[in-house]
């Protein structure tokens, strides 16, 4: 389901994500993370859409991971994250979620 | 350095869809490094010629292709397919390609809506040809295949594969894409990896691509755009392009990405290198060679038994035109028979050798095929200069009358078929086009596309949609873009005053300022295929196999190609152009006919023996001397009104300066009115020698012959072709190939000019024909000449329509009148045609229903004048069913049974009543009774309308049997008022949109007299540079191309005596901001300045709207003055 928040990353070397946390837990990335790249709505923002200048305003790099919550985490729960970088914003957001406790919300 | 091909590429001619324009995506692979570049636009081949010619021009292997939807049976989707013709295959891989897409087409539905769709069960028979299968076909991400695997339905996509795998052995290609988009989804890696994987199960090929929809990142903005412009939403209010990744990638990165799709595959290492080499497999299967494939530049027009043609062409030609002289040069002495025949071996020699004989006898056919049909036609264009083309009938301009040259029109070197163009009366164009689709069969015979491109009004429309603005501010937008390009908007911004107010919004408001950008990246990108208004395409029985058909509007196949493709195909392009000027001749000189018969002649204050008058009163107007002076003395008056081409102010302007006298100015005349000519400064010395104040300078007495016709100026194509000619001794066509080139190539042109000339010897004197200052001199002329002139064939082809109706305006106005009122030719609104009547003393009869007819009919008024009788067909909101009952009902006995029998709808009664139409019948109705209770007044009518259609309608009942009583309910009551004269023209205005009984202008009078307004026809009598009010109805405006590159906006204005003509510099401009361009009634300030002897117009300073003055002047004086008829614009 879709989060959105922001969320502070540690990268590798090579810029993918290693570990992230999230609402005060922190998560370790278990899988190769699967990079895609989804799309800005620049139109509902302020942006300067001139011939030329928007190289930068369609693409939005995405990491897709398996993560886990370290053991001293607590209730964290594993589970499948879109890890984002937008353009407009500092650092990253956790753009989509899918946990067991989640998809529960959903159906409670 | 790697190599790849894009093998799916969809141009800016996918339109709603693609963003590069063939040459720009050629361009760019090109710079890649690439060696062969692709295009397949969505259901057609729109870019494909474009693109084979810009391959061809930097050494690419052209691959052509298109993507198709394709559908069930039953109509519902399954998927996409893009479809490779093989190359070097005589065509038929092409014909293959060609043919789906035409198949596609014909399902295509607006009514049912069925869209563009390949059926699934015409496949095989379409691609699978006897001579086995010349194409590939791709099954990407977006093929039924590729759409079940990213479902997970991994069983329905292998059954899919094995149904095209059975259905086309050996054509089939898995196509891998990976746009990066969200695991799992279309394109994405996921998707790609299992397409490869389920490629490799089965043992089919696979290749990779892009699906290239654009060519840089930057552009996929601009297919965000059309995403909406296609969808009619506005963004984000449907799924759109899920990221930015189909521009033209470089190879490297395409290599890059082809390992990277194998490595998270289960495949080994090499599938990457098999992939990337099945890929260039492919493109080198798919090569086309141009010539081979689709016969490049190779002429194919109907086979010779199709027009009827037996025996040698050539042959046929000869005897055919030699037979045609005695006809065409009637009273032709021995010396000019000499020359005709001269010319007409030159020519054929010429024709010959091109092996264009039964072009030539192709196209008089189908001038012979339009006469038959007794409809006016006429050659326009350089076609003009061929005394071929005069004595088939193809043109009626005799070349050698006006001295026009063949070169110019067929050179030596011309590889592609030359350009016919015939003008034919524009009501019958369509009657036409059935005809000619008769006679060669629909075969050989489709109509031309044309690309409509976004321009400003419409881009600003389509990016205000895209970015969900309310539809009043894209509307405030768009009426205030007047006549720039999109792509100039934001420099437009900051100089033109009437968008001042928008600059300013422009700044506070972020989402104006994106529609300001999206407006220009839009500029030029096609936006939509339409048929084209006058292309006819003939080619032979391949056609269908050269080129995809479409339905058009008018029901007949369409071809994909437009203008820009026809000649490297080899069809043999016709431009039939409706000419409403053309239906215009041709009703007046039926309208002579019917009124006069046998008196036409006198009628026209002609010789009773006039041979061009035949004794039945038909008006020969092709045979009319070009010497009527009578014709001249109207034209120089500069009331030009109705005559063709020299009726815009401009033209006035100039008419009045030049004072034309013989048929030699007029084609000068529209010859110099063009942006070159005026630029190149070819007025004033034309002027200045016609005139008399200097002495023309022929530059050379050797020139002397052919500079004749235009006092020594050069403005002609033809000039340059003969100074040429006589300078460097080089033949005519010789001097046409460098006058093309002359532009390009001056500098070798000069030299070489230099050259020869001074080495131009006379034999006879042994001396040098031209000195080193005849060269200097000659080189400055044709120098500044450069690109400016214009042929004298086209202005020659042009000034006779121009002559014609000035004939007939002279000889027979009422006539002519009514032509342009019925078929309105011209640039200007009816009402002032209305005007122009008015001011001829030629009356205007109002509308009525016993009289009008659904055309405006000359009436000899009781006094014996000739009037003209308004036609109903202008009743505004009157369908054409009601003006058919209207007609063939007549006559009526009364109201009741008009509105019984006739069934107008209750508004268009109403307006019948108030616009007067049904005063007669009143009055007629009532006639009995009109001795007693008077004639009912147009008040009275008005009463009665409204009573019967209050009520129920009435049955229909001839016999009485109803037996109604008759009661006063059934009679025309009286004592309402008559109208008075406002009322009438209120009532005209917004009924047909003309004023009739009185001039706009007049309710305005008591002001107009306070300001101390000058009428129109009395500015010439004013001093030069006196300042001057003048104040009308806006009937034009214009901002023509100017020397200086500043803009000059000139506008119009009819006060009922005449027109003056404005012209607003930068200054005045700035003073009268936003009214420039919205307002309709004017009051203009300025001072006059005089052009000529019949010249004058405004300079002016400040205009207001008449309508706020007014308002002003009523508080001012007495607030019970009525209203007067509101004017919007």
């Amino acid at each position: 389901m879709q989060i959105n928040e922001d969320i502070s990353v540690e990268v590798s070397a090579a810029g993918t994500p290693i570990r992230f946390s999230w609402r005060g837990i922190t998560y370790t990335v278990v899988s190769a993370p699967e990079p895609w790249l989804t799309r800005r709505a620049w139109w509902t923002e302020p942006a300067s859409v001139s011939r030329g200048s928007a190289d930068a305003l369609l693409d939005v790099p995405v990491w897709r991971v398996d993560a886990t919550p370290l053991p001293a985490a607590g209730a964290g729960m594993d589970g499948v994250f879109d890890l984002a970088r937008f353009h407009t914003r500092v650092g990253w957001q956790l753009m989509n979620a899918w946990t067991d406790v989640l998809d529960d919300r959903l159906f409670a | 350095m790697p190599s790849f091909t894009h093998l799916r590429v969809a141009s800016a001619f996918s339109a709603h869809y693609g963003t590069g324009r063939p040459e720009a995506l050629v361009a760019a692979a090109n710079a890649m490094g690439m060696r062969a570049a692709s295009i397949t636009d969505r259901d057609g081949l729109y870019g494909a010629v474009r693109h084979i010619r810009a391959c061809l021009a930097v050494g690419m292997a052209p691959i052509v292709g298109t993507t198709l939807r394709l559908s069930e049976k039953d109509g519902s989707p399954a998927g996409k397919i893009t479809i490779l013709a093989h190359g070097h295959t005589q065509g038929r891989g092409w014909a293959c390609l060609a043919r789906s897409i035409t198949s596609a087409h014909s399902f295509a539905s607006r009514r049912s809506g069925a869209i563009v769709a390949l059926r699934r069960d015409r496949i095989a028979r379409l691609l699978r040809g006897p001579d086995g299968i010349s194409v590939t076909v791709l099954l990407g991400p977006d093929s039924d295949v590729g759409i079940n695997l990213a479902r997970g339905n991994n069983a329905a996509a292998s059954q899919a594969l094995q149904w095209w795998m059975s259905t086309l052995p050996g054509a089939i290609r898995i196509e891998v894409v990976c746009h990066f988009t969200e695991p799992g989804q279309p394109a994405s890696m996921r998707h790609a990896v299992s397409l490869l994987e389920l490629a490799h199960a089965h043992d089919v090929p696979a290749v990779l691509s892009n699906a290239v929809r654009y060519l840089v990142p930057d552009d996929a903005l601009t297919g965000d755009v059309l995403d909406a412009a296609g969808e009619l939403r506005p963004l984000g209010s449907f799924d759109g392009q899920p990221n930015g990744q189909a521009w033209l990638k470089p190879a490297g990165a395409m290599h890059q990405i082809a390992v990277a799709i194998v490595r998270r595959s289960s495949l080994e290492q090499a599938a990457a290198h098999r992939l990337l080499a099945e890929t260039e497999r492919v493109a080198a299967t798919c090569t086309l060679d141009p010539e081979n494939d689709i016969g490049w530049q190779q002429a194919k027009i109907p086979e010779n038994d199709v027009i009827g043609l037996t025996g040698d062409p050539n042959r046929v030609l000869r005897e055919t035109a030699e037979a045609a002289i005695s006809e065409r040069y009637p009273y032709a002495d021995a010396a000019l028979l000499r020359r005709v025949r001269e010319r007409m071996h030159d020519e054929l020699t010429t024709i010959y050798g091109f092996g264009f004989s039964s072009y030539f006898l192709t196209v008089a056919d189908v001038s012979a095929l339009i006469r038959r049909m007794g409809i006016r036609n006429q050659a326009r264009g350089s076609g003009a200069g061929s005394v071929i083309n005069y004595l088939l009938r193809i043109s009626n301009v005799d070349p050698l009358e006006h001295d026009l040259l063949f070169e110019r029109f067929l050179g030596n070197k011309r590889e592609t078929l030359p350009d016919i163009d015939i003008d034919v009366e524009s009501a019958r164009r369509h009657e036409i086009y059935r005809a000619i689709f008769d006679r060669y069969g629909s075969t050989r015979v489709s109509l031309m596309a044309m690309q409509n491109t976004y321009r400003a009004r419409g881009a600003a429309r389509d990016a205000g949609l895209a970015l969900g603005l309310a539809d009043d501010q894209i509307d405030f937008v768009a009426k205030n873009i007047w006549r720039f390009n999109a792509r100039d908007f934001r420099s437009a911004l900051e100089v033109k005053p009437e968008l001042r107010e928008f600059a300013h919004l422009v700044e506070r408001e972020i989402k104006l300022e994106q529609l300001v950008d999206i407006t220009e990246r839009l500029d030029r990108l096609p936006r939509h295929v339409s048929m084209h208004p006058c292309g006819v395409i003939l080619g032979n029985n391949e056609l269908y196999n050269l080129s995809p058909m479409q339905p058009s509007g008018m029901g007949l196949p369409m071809s994909q190609y437009d203008k820009d493709d026809i000649d490297d195909v080899g069809l043999l392009k016709l431009d039939v152009l409706g000419v409403r000027m053309q239906s215009t001749l041709a009703y007046t000189v039926q309208e002579i006919q019917r009124v006069h018969g046998p008196q036409a002649a006198d009628a026209g204050k002609l010789p009773a023996d006039a041979p061009y008058v035949k004794p039945n009163g038909f008006v020969e107007l092709d045979s009319i001397p070009h010497d009527d002076e009578p014709t001249f003395e109207l034209i120089r008056t500069a009331h030009t009104l109705g005559m063709f081409q020299i009726e815009s102010p401009g033209q006035r302007e100039l008419i009045g300066k030049m004072q034309p006298d013989e048929y030699n100015d007029l084609i000068a005349d529209i010859s110099l009115f063009r942006p070159g000519p005026m630029k190149g400064n070819m007025v004033a010395p034309f002027l200045d020698a016609k005139h008399g104040f200097v002495p023309p300078d022929y530059l050379h007495q050797r020139f002397r012959y052919f500079l004749q016709d235009s006092y020594g100026v050069v403005i002609y194509h033809e000039h340059v072709l003969r100074i040429l000619h006589e300078c460097m001794g080089v033949t005519l066509a010789e001097a046409d190939e460098l006058r093309r080139s002359m532009e390009k190539k001056t500098d070798s042109i000069e030299a070489a000019f230099r050259g020869r000339t001074a080495a131009n010897i006379d034999p006879a004197t042994g001396k040098r024909k031209f000195s080193d200052r005849d060269i200097e001199n000659i080189w400055a002329v044709l120098r500044g000449f450069g690109s400016f002139g214009f042929c004298k064939a086209h202005g020659a082809a042009f000034a006779l329509p121009t002559y014609q109706s000035a004939w007939l305006k002279a000889h027979y106005p009422a006539e002519f009148l009514a032509g342009i009122l019925t078929h309105d030719p011209g640039m200007y609104p009816r009402r002032l045609l209305l005007a122009e009547a008015r001011r001829m003393g030629v009356p205007i009869l109002p509308v009525d229903v016993m009289i009008s007819d659904d055309n405006y009919r000359v009436e000899r008024t009781t006094n014996g004048t000739l009037g003209i009788r308004l036609s109903i067909r202008d009743i505004h909101g009157m369908s054409e069913a009601e003006c058919r009952r209207l007609l063939a009902e007549r006559p009526y006995s009364g109201l009741v049974d008009l509105y019984e029998r006739a069934k107008p709808s209750r508004t268009l009664f109403q307006r019948l009543a108030l616009v007067g139409a049904l005063d007669e019948l009143a009055a007629h109705e009532s006639e009995a009774l009109n001795s007693v209770r008077g004639v009912p007044t147009r008040g009275d009518v008005v009463m009665r309308v409204r009573q019967l259609t209050a009520s129920k309608r009435p049955v229909h009942d001839p016999e009485n049997q109803l037996d109604f009583s008759i009661d006063h309910s059934h009679l025309i009551p009286r004592g309402n008022a008559e109208f008075s004269t406002a009322e009438r023209v209120a009532a005209e205005m917004s009924i047909l949109n003309l004023d009739v009984s009185a001039h706009l202008l007049e309710r305005y009078r008591p002001l107009l007299d306070e300001l101390g307004v000058t009428p129109a026809n009395e500015l010439l009598n004013q001093w030069n540079r006196t300042e001057v009010l003048v104040a009308g109805v806006r009937i034009a405006t214009q901002t023509p191309p100017m020397r200086s590159g500043k803009r000059v906006v000139f506008i119009s204005l009819d006060d009922g005596t005449g027109c003056s003509d404005s012209t607003f510099f930068e200054e005045a401009q700035n003073a009268t901001g936003p009214l420039l361009f919205g307002t309709r009634l004017l009051v203009i300030r300025g001072r006059t300045r005089r052009t000529g002897e019949r010249g004058i117009s405004i300079e002016a300073e400040r205009a207001w709207d008449l309508q706020e003055l007014w308002r002003q002047y009523r508080a001012r004086h007495s607030p019970d003055i009525a209203e007067p008829v509101s004017v919007e614009a």
